[in-house]
């Protein structure tokens, strides 16, 4: 997969969130779709300083964009250098950078490893029935196509006393029976509704599936997929 | 398509209520309830105070014990996503009765959303309800919270009858037999174990205590505590052994049965009960 630098830039960041896409004030709507992932130069940061680095992205392109993820670094760092998840984003997404105290000089590379396709959207008020985010019915289904899946769940909808079941499955062999690879559950209203999870080499029977195992929750999702 | 792995996550946020630095009444005083019955919410943290998403807390549990007296207590954990006091327990009935003042030592990774105010209340055996410190501190602002699971609920492990848990009968300098505290719901990943002697005459005596999980035959050990009870019915943990990652996190399936075993440095006196609590998300 060929790698290209799709953003980079250099700013003294202070209390204004500013944008690594746009290099101006953030977060913006960036529809390019990639693999993404953010190296930092941090060398700057100095006793006192904090800096919050957030991830915004829409789960489907008539979503709205959320909070996907946030770190926040304290003080001198070591290593100086942080490199951040690569995700797959489309739909109107964006890094930012905020200097929650001191004024901190960022260099940002962005790097693209590769180009993803969203392979299944959906959206579903979901209940005790487990849903398949593949055929959007009830699951889990056996899907066979082949590539990097990684997915993207809007679960703004969460509410206190909510909880959502995010499975996947696959299997191992081609003759094996499918199973759970991966499963979280989320309790209540999410402070980053966006969810996301590593992602994952799919083969042989997959699927990726919703359950509310209390309420009944709205979910929005798109299943990116790289290869 | 790249792969990284990040380096483990460092909590910048933190907030308790231990209160003037130092203290050597670090907390809040509790009320119990009395004669098993629940006692009521007293927050220790505010809205204001959860001013970030918290993704662990610490606890201690203290100052709960009288002399001569068997005073077993269970302690939940509320929130109020709201910051008001509508509290939901997230984590109930832990096992910290006879607490010393040094007391008992617990770390749950759980996550709490900013803005959320935080209570605890506790059950009582004793129809005395005396009193009990209960200290908190809570940790946000992670450098890579995505290496960090997020605790969304939790089981206890063990029926309560009135404010114990399951009886055990710890060995005579070696292992008691292990006890089924019951089986796993969901799958969970995070372990605490709860202890507490329910005898108002006990000896001095020191119990190394441990939860497993398994089946008839084979068990795998999850976590450990060392705990010295005294003749004061007094009980405080020497080695929290169950506050170290690499004892409390074990991932163990839904539907797995867990269990309790426990050793004395002598002939070990009545009344030992327990539970397993379990995070899991």
């Amino acid at each position: 997969m060929p790698v290209s630098e799709a953003f980079a830039g250099s700013e003294a960041v202070s209390t204004t969130e500013h944008s690594m896409t746009t290099d101006t004030a953030g977060p913006d709507v960036e529809t390019s779709d990639g693999a993404f992932q953010p190296f930092l130069d941090l060398t700057d940061m100095i006793a006192g300083d904090q800096l919050q680095i957030r991830c915004y992205e829409k789960a489907t392109s008539g979503g709205t964009q959320r909070l996907v993820e946030e770190w926040t670094r304290f003080g001198a760092q070591s290593p100086k250098v942080l490199v951040l998840p690569t995700l797959m984003l489309m739909h109107g997404w964006d890094w930012t950078l905020d200097a929650l105290a001191g004024t901190i000089t960022v260099t940002w590379s962005i790097r693209k490893v590769a180009t993803p396709t969203e392979a299944f959207t959906g959206s579903e008020a979901v209940a005790a029935t487990e849903h398949s985010m593949v055929t959007d019915t009830a699951g889990p289904d056996v899907e066979t196509s082949d590539g990097v899946f990684q997915p993207f769940l809007d679960v703004v909808d969460m509410i206190a006393g909510d909880q959502l079941q995010i499975r996947v499955y696959e299997k191992i062999q081609a003759a094996d029976t499918q199973a759970v690879v991966y499963e979280q559950i989320l309790t209540g209203a999410q402070s980053k509704p966006i969810w996301t999870c590593p992602a994952l080499t799919l083969l042989h029977g997959w699927d990726m599936t919703i359950k509310a195992l209390a309420g009944t929750i709205s979910v929005e999702w798109s299943i990116r997929k790289v290869g | 398509m790249s792969l990284f792995v990040p380096s483990l996550t460092r909590g910048w946020f933190l907030y308790d209520n231990f209160g003037v630095n130092p203290s050597n009444t670090p907390g809040t005083s509790v009320i119990p309830g009395a004669s098993n019955a629940e006692g009521a919410w007293t927050q220790v943290a505010s809205a204001a105070n959860i001013a970030q998403d918290v993704y662990g807390f610490f606890v201690r549990v203290s100052d709960g014990a009288t002399t001569a007296q068997s005073k077993m207590h269970l302690l939940d954990v509320g929130v109020d996503p709201a910051g008001g006091t509508a509290y939901s327990a997230i984590i109930n009935n832990v096992v910290c009765g006879s607490s010393s003042p040094s007391g008992t030592y617990f770390f749950f990774l759980f996550f709490i959303k900013a803005g959320s105010s935080v209570a605890v209340r506790i059950q009582g055996s004793n129809a005395t309800a005396g009193t009990v410190r209960v200290a908190v501190r809570f940790y946000g602002y992670l450098t890579h919270p995505e290496v960090l699971p997020l605790g969304m609920f939790s089981e206890t492990i063990g029926t309560i009858t009135n404010s114990n848990g399951v009886s055990y009968t710890p060995g005579n300098a070696a292992d008691g037999t292990w006890v089924s505290l019951g089986t796993t719901v969901k799958a969970l990943w995070w372990w605490q174990i709860g202890t507490q002697r329910d005898n108002s005459a006990g000896a001095n005596e020191t119990l190394y205590a441990e939860i497993s999980y398994g089946d008839g035959t084979n068990k795998h050990i999850i976590a450990r505590i060392l705990e010295r009870f005294d003749n004061a019915e007094q009980g405080y943990h020497l080695l929290p052994l169950h506050l170290s990652f690499f004892e409390a996190y074990c991932p163990v399936p839904a539907g797995s049965e867990l269990f309790i075993r426990g050793r004395c440095d002598s002939a070990p006196d009545s009344g030992y009960n327990g539970v397993a609590v379990g995070v899991g998300g």
